[in-house]
């Protein structure tokens, strides 16, 4: 029954993973960019709802209607003002860029906010659990988690492959140079997709905030975990990333309960066997070009 | 025809790829309602002028007049505005798209509407009951039509076709060719790439033969022999002073000669008939028949 547990609770951070790396995915299955500022980006939001919530005396979700268009409005700004121009001198500049952006954030974070670790507070939900069966219990700000993530995912894929805006972005992400020819405007369908991306990643820092702590370096590792699950999953696909965060969850809680010491390393070596032997990632689509950033 | 009828009108247009120039003042008017096809080896410069026309290869120098405007240095998003739409070399279709949103896709900057699905369909009845499936999974002919029916979702007045016909059987590109002719009859203007040479004349009203980024023979269809356009394919000197047609109305359309200070550059010896087969032996720059590295198609997908 406790690897049962275990299973589940793996599934529950596995949907936090894939909330973080959504966004991820998307700027690389779109734009091409990888984006190493990602993880910063949602620390950025953990801050900015925590300094929000303490200004105005509210709980944090309350700052959510806040939060989110500020990252999306910052999302743009950065594809428009940074990332865009990077781009046109190809992918290592862009890398290079958001790396610099990444050590920028990471230490103006420090300066103003020291590296002790904060959280965020979750109120009556952060404690609150129901039991399934008489071992299994499941904190309800885990599920909200998950289920926050899923209803993400699933509102991106819908937007992607059910709307007019969704057709374009699409058709970028398949073939830039032909997008542009058959008259779609390129660049507000960048700055649309890195306004989700951010927002996003901001929402998975506020869950990061609540359920666990923060400090300014908890973006490069929240990152490394994004990264892997977009690979695992596929890059560009978005149900793939959901199933490579649940992925990493699983593997993670499930090798926890042998051995604490090996649980994140596990995450890791199966990153690394996905790698080696499924290049594509274990849910990439019937296609294995480049063309084929499938976002579906 | 003055140049002021002119649907398009280009005028020395220099295009590079990097240090690599491929168009060298071309210049070429197509009036409206008509069909020019636009002939030449491999690496002549064709699919560059299409581009810099739909606006995806910013020339040098020169200007893109279309009905009036300067469209020079406009996005193709606005040319498709305008009324000028690409059907690009190799049909360019977007593989996680089904055909339907393919088509739809074609109508993102269209200003009109004049082309609606249905009548897209009406058009290519094999697409309707395909419309579902994803592009790459259509026959070579059909994802042709898709990549027509997308320039047309966009209501073009001026239809750019760079190789429909290539790697189709012969029935097919009859068909497609077909539903060209329904399309001038509704209005259009046709700038037509095509390597058969016999179909390119029998087609079009106006010809246009590109060598080595240069015009170097721009006439009616009617007014000149298959030899002149064969000659005039290959950069045979010798056809070009006697055979010039002549087209006092619109001295912008001045054929060039072959650079004389550069022997370097040769023209390929390829049938113009027959474009699928290897090119002759005499070809001392390509035995094998593989494009050339300088072949502009081969540098459009640079960053």
């Amino acid at each position: 029954m406790s690897w049962v547990n275990a299973v589940i609770q793996g599934l529950l951070l596995g949907g936090q993973y894939a909330l973080i790396a959504c966004g991820l995915s998307l700027t690389f299955g779109v734009m091409r960019i990888v984006n190493l500022a990602h993880g910063d980006l949602a620390v950025c939001g953990a801050y900015l709802a925590l300094v929000l919530s303490s200004a105005l005396g509210v709980p944090v979700w309350v700052t959510l209607p806040l939060v989110l268009p500020v990252a999306f409005a910052a999302g743009v700004l950065l594809q428009v003002l940074l990332f865009g121009r990077a781009l046109r001198h190809g992918e290592l500049a862009s890398v290079l860029v958001t790396f610099g952006l990444s050590v920028m954030i990471e230490n103006l974070l420090l300066v103003k906010y020291t590296s002790d670790p904060r959280g965020l507070p979750a109120g009556a939900l952060g404690l609150a659990s129901f039991h399934i069966g008489g071992q299994i219990t499941v904190s309800w700000l885990f599920l909200t988690a998950f289920l926050t993530a899923c209803a993400v995912l699933s509102s991106l894929q819908l937007l992607l492959s059910r709307t007019s805006w969704g057709r374009k972005v699409r058709a970028t992400a398949d073939d830039l140079d032909t997008a542009r020819l058959v008259g779609i405007r390129v660049r507000p369908v960048f700055a649309g997709v890195a306004g989700i991306a951010v927002a996003t990643a901001a929402l998975a820092g506020v869950f990061i905030g609540t359920i666990g702590t923060f400090d300014p370096y908890q973006g490069t590792n929240s990152l490394i975990f994004a990264f892997e699950a977009v690979v695992i999953g596929g890059i560009g696909s978005l149900w793939g990333t959901l199933a490579g965060g649940m992925a990493l969850g699983v593997t993670q809680v499930v090798v926890g309960q042998v051995n604490q010491a090996y649980a994140v390393l596990a995450v890791h070596l199966l990153f690394l066997a996905v790698l080696a032997v499924r290049p594509n990632g274990l849910f990439a689509g019937h296609r294995v070009t480049r063309e084929a950033g499938a976002l579906g | 025809m003055s140049p002021g009828t002119a649907l398009l009108e280009v005028t020395g247009l220099d295009v590079f790829y990097g240090d690599f120039q491929a168009l060298f003042g071309v210049s070429l008017a197509v009036p409206p309602g008509g069909a020019t096809a636009l002939v030449g080896a491999n690496g002549a410069g064709k699919t560059t002028l299409l581009r810099a026309i739909a606006g995806a290869q910013p020339p040098a120098a020169g200007s893109v007049r279309y009905d009036g405007d300067d469209l020079t240095g406009a996005p193709p998003h606005r040319r498709i505005a305008r009324g000028v739409a690409l059907v690009p070399e190799g049909r360019k279709l977007f593989p996680s798209l089904t055909v339907e949103e393919n088509i739809q896709v074609g109508a993102a900057a269209a200003a009109a509407s004049d082309w609606p699905l249905d009548r897209i369909y009406g058009v290519f009845p094999m697409l309707a009951s395909r419309r579902g499936q994803r592009a790459w999974s259509l026959s070579g002919g059909e994802q042709q039509a898709v990549a027509i029916a997308r320039a047309l979702a966009a209501s073009p007045s001026l239809l750019l076709l760079d190789e429909i016909s290539l790697g189709l059987a012969p029935r097919v590109v009859g068909e497609l060719y077909q539903t060209l002719a329904g399309l001038r009859e509704a209005g259009a203007t046709l700038v037509i790439v095509e390597q058969d040479l016999r179909r390119a004349m029998e087609v079009c009203d106006d010809l246009v033969c590109l060598l080595e980024g240069r015009v170097a023979l721009a006439a009616r269809v009617a007014s000149v022999s298959r030899e002149q356009v064969v000659a005039a394919y290959f950069g045979e000197s010798s056809a070009h002073e006697p055979h010039r047609p002549p087209n006092p109305e619109n001295p912008t359309r001045t054929p060039r000669l072959q650079d004389p200070d550069n022997p370097t550059r040769t023209p390929r010896l390829q049938d113009p008939d027959n474009p699928t087969r290897t090119p002759s032996p005499q070809d001392p720059e390509n035995p094998t028949g593989t494009p050339r590295p300088q072949d502009p198609r081969d540098q459009e997908r640079g960053p």
